[in-house]
This record gives structure tokens, sequence and C-alpha cells, in this order.
């Protein structure tokens, strides 16, 4: 299996090089921070190489659901949808009067309305083709136990990291009482992050977990399953045998963890993720930077060195992710004992 | 900063695909795998437990086996030793037995020769007078059967018996 994602791996790269060629000869002043960073954000269309682009749905909430597809918005063009005009600015829709004019603020920032903006974006495309992977994988894994025996060669491998999550995860930090409970929540948390994460790495294909959208999202969920539990409250404000002015104290720090346990665990996901890809474009970049195709033999052994590290990172922040989720959910029940 | 503002739109979208994810999930999946596991979970340590009451059930019966064994093996040489003493006393009674019919036999023999003897002896004797008397009828016949010789026989027994 790891040969065939070597295989594509370099497939990529070369096809990276190939790109990086082309562009080179149109001799395009090359912004590096800029270009990075249009990879890694969330954009309203599915770029795939070169001039081959797949527009995606734009759905926006102004008064009423106003549905249309993103190549309407292309060379800066302004949507008219039933009398209401819209223009894109750096990624972001504007609600325009009928010329299309932007009124900036002192920061060059424009001071338009923005519609709320619930587009079906790249990342969203993707979200929903890696879920429908999983949920294909694992129903064929459900549906292929043979008497308690796995016949499914690939469920083979993932069966060893269910029992891991199980025995590693969720029983020592959750406590053999409740983990039952919390099991299904954490697997599904586990394989999404680890799955979006080895996705990933290929490139086209976006960086879902590199988008702190989606590591809040994820957090949140953590979030909610601790605050939904009464215990949680109860050993925040009715602390036993401490004092009434330590109490003080006390409460709001505890009460500010809180908050700030899911915060930390999104941004420990995101900055992980993105830094290995900002570093793998970075090396990559360093070919259209100095414009000599010899840079590459340094750059790509760097850039694979990278890409491998990515692939244990991508085990490694999965399994961060849960084993901390569990954590923090087994303190509600550890401390009230 | 458009890299560290989350848009509400994803989040939007990430939470309703996730908590879909998550139902379809847990319903349809983990629950079987889950089953699964914990099954044959149950299943090894049931059967761990039953080779392990296995084990000592033959722990059991061998120790039985070997005390059998020892039992069986003090009994034989109980029944051996008692052998050996029954064979070497039947051994010495019969020797005793056979010296003293032997001796009985032989004594038996012996008075049994001894009256043999002493009856040949007295056949012997009688034989011999017998003899004798004929002898002499018949040397006295000859002799007295001659006038010279008779006187001669007779001068002689008067000789004698003076």
């Amino acid at each position: 299996m790891f040969d065939k994602i070597n295989y594509l791996l370099i497939i990529f790269f070369c096809l990276n090089i190939l790109n990086a060629k082309k562009e080179c000869k149109k001799e395009i002043r090359f912004n590096l921070s800029q270009e990075i960073i249009e990879h890694i954000i969330d954009s309203h269309d599915f770029h795939i190489c070169g001039n081959l682009i797949i527009p995606l749905p734009i759905i926006l909430w102004d008064n009423g659901f106003k549905i249309f597809l993103s190549n309407k918005f292309y060379n800066q063009k302004i949507v008219n949808y039933s009398g209401f005009f819209y223009k894109k600015y750096k990624n972001i829709i504007y609600k325009t009067d009928k010329n299309g004019n932007l009124y900036f603020d002192k920061n060059g920032n424009p001071i338009n309305k923005k519609p709320l903006d619930l587009s079906i974006t790249k990342n969203v495309i993707t979200i929903i083709i890696i879920s429908i992977i999983i949920i294909c994988i694992f129903l064929k894994m459900a549906n292929s136990y043979n008497k308690y025996i796995m016949s499914w060669t690939f469920g083979k491998y993932l069966e060893p990291i269910i029992l891991f999550i199980i025995n590693t995860i969720a029983i020592p930090n959750i406590g053999i009482k409740k983990y039952k409970e919390y099991l299904p929540f954490l697997l599904t948390l586990f394989f999404f992050i680890l799955i979006n994460n080895l996705i990933g790495i290929l490139p086209i294909i976006p960086n879902i977990t590199g988008n702190i959208s989606i590591t809040l999202s994820l957090s949140l969920f953590t979030f909610f399953m601790i605050i939904s539990n009464k215990l949680c409250w109860k050993h925040i404000f009715c602390i036993p045998n401490i004092p009434l002015l330590i109490k003080f104290i006390l409460i709001p720090i505890e009460f500010i963890e809180i908050f700030i346990r899911p915060i930390t665990l999104c941004i420990r996901l995101f900055a992980n993720i993105i830094a290995g890809h900002i570093l793998i474009f970075s090396l990559i970049s360093l070919i259209f930077i100095f414009k000599n195709i010899l840079i590459a033999s340094f750059s790509i052994p760097f850039a694979l060195f990278i890409s491998i590290l990515e692939i244990l990172v991508a085990f490694i922040q999965a399994f961060i992710f849960t084993n901390l989720s569990a954590l923090f959910i087994g303190k509600i029940f550890k401390k009230n004992h | 900063m458009d890299l560290v503002t989350p848009s509400i739109g994803l989040i939007f979208w990430q939470t309703i695909i996730f908590i879909l994810l998550f139902l379809i999930l847990k319903k349809f999946v983990w629950k079987y795998i889950l089953e699964y596991v914990e099954k044959r979970e149950y299943n090894i340590r049931k059967s761990l437990e039953f080779v392990e009451k296995a084990k000592q059930e033959v722990n059991i019966i061998k120790e039985n086996n070997n005390l059998l064994l020892k039992e069986a093996m003090l009994k034989k040489e109980k029944i051996l030793k008692e052998a050996l003493y029954i064979k070497k006393k039947i051994e010495f009674e019969a020797k005793e037995n056979a010296k003293i019919e032997s001796e009985n036999i032989i004594n038996k023999t012996m008075e049994k020769i001894k009256n043999d003897k002493k009856e040949a002896l007295e056949i012997l004797k009688k034989e011999l007078i017998q003899l004798s008397i004929i002898a002499s009828e018949k040397l006295l016949k000859k002799e007295l059967s001659i006038k010279n010789t008779q006187e001669n026989f007779l001068n002689k027994i008067i000789d004698d018996l003076k």
C-alpha cells in the first residue's frame, strides 16, 4: 500500500515540476506568500491544474437564498441576481450597487455589506467526498465480518487502529464505565481527521484539516460533548473542601479553562497541518524564486522528506486530537469520584 | 489574516456533514464493529478460561495417575516380596521334607538290605549245609565203597576226635 502512495507522491511532484516550468516561461512576477495562501485557503472554485477550473455552486443568504455557479464571478464580473448585485474581492463576496463599486476604509478593506456566505466551496465538496469514502470503507468493513474474523484485507489494517483507539485512548482516559458512550464519537473523529490529513498531503486536493474553520468545528464538537454533561458544571461551581476566598479565584480559572481547551485543540491541529504544507510549498517554490530547474535537485528531495514526515504527522495529530478530546471528556468523570 | 479567520459557511457545512457522518457511522458501522469486537473478546476470554480449566483438570488427572502408579508400584513390590518369601519358605519346607523322606527311604532300604542280607545268608547257609551234606554223602558213599578208605576214614575221624 505504501509503495503505491510513494508512486503517487512522485507522480504528483513530477506534475508540479511541469507546471512550474510552464509558469516560469510566462515570467509572471512571483509573489510567494500570496501564492501559498491562495493555495492553502478555501476558494469558491476547484482549481485542478493549468486552466482546468471546476466552478462550484455559491449559496448566499440575503433575504432569501441566492444560488448560482461561481464561474459568474470570473474576470471580476458583477453578478446580478434578481436585482441584487454581488462582487468577489480577495475571495470574499460583497454586496455592491449596479456598477460594482467597492468602498474602502483606511486599511484598504472594503466596507460594503457582506451577505452570509454558505457556498459549497472547495473544502465543503472535499469533505463530502471524503465522508462518502469513509462511509463506504467502514460499511464494507462492518459487512465483511465472518464470525468474529475480518475477511477483508484492508479491514485487517483498520481493525488494529480501532482496537488501539478503544484500548489506548478511550478506556484509559474516560474509564471503563463510561467509554462506550463516547467511543463512536472518538472513532468518527479519529478517522475523519486521519483520512483528511492523509488525503490532504496529495497535491490538488485541499488540506481540509489545515483550515481553521474545520478544526474549530471539530473542537466545538468536543466542547459541546463536555458542556452538555451536568457533572462538568457541577465540578466548576461546587468544589468541596476549599475556602471561599480561593473559590473566587478558582471558579473563573476553571471556567476559562473549559473554553481554552477546544481553542488549543483547534489551533494545534490547524497549525501542525498547515505548517507542513507551507514548508512543502516553500521548498517547491524555490524553483520559481531562483528560476532555475537545478534547484529541483535540492528542493524535491527535501519536499519528499517533509511529505513523508507529513504522513507521520497525519497519524500523530489525529491521535493527539482524539486523545486530548478523550482526556477532556474523561476529566468530567474522574474529578467527581 | 485570511488564514486564521474562520468562515461561517465552512463551519456550518462542516458541522452538518460531520453530524451526518457521525450518525450514519454510529448507526450502521460502529455498532456492528464494536459488537463483533466485543463478541470476539468475550469468545477469546471464554476459550482461554476453558483452556485453563482443562489444564487444571489434566493436571489433576495426571496427579491421580501418578498416585495410582505409585500405589501400584508399592503393591507390586509388596506382592513380589511376599512371593519371594513364600517361595523361599516353600523351598525350605520342600528341602526339609525331601531330607526327611530321603532319610526315611534310606533307613527303610538299609533295614530291607539288612533283612535281605540275613535272609540271603540264611538261605545260603541252608543251601551250603544241604550242599555239604550232599557232598559228604557222595564222598562217604564213594569212600565207603572202598574198604581201606572206609577204615582210613574212620580212623581219621577217630583220630580227629582224639
